[in-house]
């Protein structure tokens, strides 16, 4: 007799049980609303829609919006190209956390400049989890084992023109990819979904968008070169500056996740020995994600010189912040975590949102409003958990209170949000853990509730109360190793596809 | 999964049969409060099973505390409801 019997997990047992109750309540309740036909083809022409051509594929109740109009306000006449290159070499010297950097930059290791973070993350963790035995050896190996490739596949010495090893179409001896915009961007899309990427969109470089493009960046050898914008046709670059054409004029946008679990509950919050040893700090879950991103980003460029077009590599800090770019995609939106965005389908556990700035025809995508950045006004649970004190407690606001600091990518003026403190922060990504965003699926309770709070704001008050009280959040860092990893670290409700 | 579904609305067909073959005398209201209490029921159940499955162990309790009792107290009202009448006839 044969052994072999099918599985029904204890999760699709209880999905498949509430389904069959809530499921007619909420389809009647969830279900898009069209009123004539005209709306229902419009719906399928958009970026955001439900349909199986849209791009994203987000919930009836994530709104689109107009282009450059997101849901946190933005004032183009204060927007300042940073100067990233020359911000980033006043910043390593007292950011223990960037103790790679210090390395490859041959700048001195001092780690005294702020106090040693560990034990303030082993508090955290301690009065969430008495019973935690504290960071062990195999945490040790984990993270350094994440550290030690996160070293050699890293943004810094990295070809922003691309490393490319792919021939052209000529050298094929076939055209170059021709398709419309709209082709272009799901076949990038295709490709992306494949090396490991989630979202994707695009934004169009306009008067305004450029001025989201840093001024200088820096290289390996810690030189900062100018972004200079020409009417060449081709790429170039010299000792002090990158020269882009101006017709690489769409920066293709699209988010990489974080290892659920470990983003959840990070092991890897323990940077102590992390900067004794100089590789950097951040989750391990973080390590692992950059270093994904930082191979789909080369592949990407290579993707994009095998169809004949040219590219700038945007991977983690190049070329421009994350943030702006992957709210105008409509990728997520701005929320109090300043330098996270937080997606309607993954919560705050995005990881990457990394860029390449192409001249490849793209179709622009739109912003969108997920009524994200109205909750993050009333709830602010990433604040009260951050053991640092590196977000903002108060409302939303035009000020960045770092402004005779260097800026970095969260403290930039021109809109009206939240800022991170830069000289605070550890990364260590606790609060990401504690977004009421992240809870996706895994209660018929959390769609109703995302769904109301797509619609109107006048319960997200008691929502984020009630997040507070049901003790979401942090997990136990110690049940990940109990715990059937999903492949990639990412769970399976996520990982989309047909 | 679907064959879970199929036989919990095999289940709750077949109570619904049960209850119209005794021919009970069920008002429409009571109908409306016992489908209400079977929603909240799956909902308690499906919550909690769910948020245990992502290891939050407070947010199972109290959302089959929040979602379960209700539901037996309306439960409870229906049974007594339809079981008085039942007894005076």
């Amino acid at each position: 007799m044969s052994n072999f019997h099918s599985i029904v997990s204890r999760r699709d047992f209880m999905k498949a049980l509430g389904l069959a109750g809530v499921g007619i309540g909420g389809s009647a309740a969830g279900a898009p609303v069209f009123h004539d036909l005209d709306e229902l083809i419009a719906s399928e022409g958009s970026s955001y829609s439900s349909s199986p051509s849209a791009i994203h594929n987000a919930p009836w109740w994530v709104k689109e919006r107009d282009y450059e109009n997101t849901t946190t306000e933005i004032d183009w006449s204060q927007i300042i190209r940073l100067d990233q290159g020359k911000d980033w070499q006043k910043l390593y010297p007292d950011r223990p956390q960037y103790g790679s950097f210090r390395i490859l930059l041959n700048l001195p290791q001092d780690p005294d400049m702020i106090p040693d973070p560990a034990p303030i993350l082993e508090g955290y963790i301690k009065n969430k989890y008495p019973e935690w035995k504290g960071t062990q050896t195999r945490d040790h190996a984990l993270q350094a084992a994440d550290s030690a490739t996160f070293g050699h596949i890293s943004f810094l010495g990295v070809n922003m023109f691309g490393d490319l090893r792919t021939r052209t179409p000529e050298q094929f001896g076939v055209p170059k990819h021709q398709g419309t915009p709209e082709e272009n961007l799901k076949m990038c899309r295709a490709f992306l979904r494949l090396v490991g990427a989630h979202d994707v969109g695009n934004v169009p470089l306009t008067e305004n968008t450029r001025k989201l493009i840093y001024k200088s960046g820096i290289t390996d050898t810690a030189v900062v070169k100018e972004y200079q914008f020409t009417d060449d046709e081709k790429l170039s670059e010299n000792d002090t500056a990158w020269k882009i054409p101006n017709k690489l004029n769409n920066m293709l946008t699209y988010s990489m996740l974080n290892c659920t679990e470990l983003c959840l509950g990070n092991t890897l919050s323990i940077p102590k020995y992390l900067a004794s040893d100089g590789v950097g700090n951040g989750a391990i879950g973080t390590l692992v994600a950059y270093q994904r991103s930082f191979i789909a980003n080369f592949q990407l460029q290579n993707f994009l010189h095998s169809l004949g077009y040219q590219s700038v590599r945007g991977a983690s800090y190049n070329i421009c912040p994350s943030t702006p770019f992957g709210t105008l995609a409509g990728i997520g939106e701005h929320a109090r975590m300043a330098t996270v965005i937080v997606s309607p389908m993954y919560g705050a556990t995005m990881r990457v949102c990394d860029r390449c700035l192409t001249d490849l025809p793209l179709a622009p995508t739109k912003p969108i409003d997920a009524g994200i950045n109205k909750f993050c006004e009333t709830c602010g649970i990433c604040a009260e958990e951050c053991p640092f004190g590196s977000l903002s407690k108060g409302g939303s606001s035009w000020d960045h209170f770092l402004s005779n600091e260097p800026l970095g990518n969260g403290n930039a003026p021109g809109f009206k949000g939240w800022r991170l403190d830069l000289h605070k922060c550890n990364y260590c990504g606790i609060c990401q853990s504690a977004c009421p965003f992240n809870s996706v699926d895994n209660s018929w309770v959390h769609s109703l509730i995302k769904s109301t709070v797509g619609t109107t704001s006048i319960f997200n008050g008691f929502f984020a109360n009630m997040e507070k009280n049901f003790n979401y959040g942090f997990h136990n860092p110690e049940n990940w190793w109990d715990m059937e990893q999903p492949v990639f670290g990412i769970k399976k409700e996520w990982l989309g596809g047909d | 999964m679907w064959a879970i579904v199929f036989i919990l609305g095999a289940v709750v067909a077949t109570f619904v049969i049960w209850l119209l073959n005794r021919k009970f005398s069920i008002k429409w209201y009571e109908w409306l409060m016992g489908s209400v209490s079977l929603l909240l029921i799956i909902g308690a159940v499906q919550h909690a099973f769910g948020a245990l499955a992502w290891d939050y162990t407070t947010s199972a309790w109290l959302g089959a505390l929040i979602f379960g009792v209700p539901a037996l107290i309306l439960l409870t009202v229906v049974w007594q409801l339809v079981a008085r009448r039942a007894n005076k006839a």
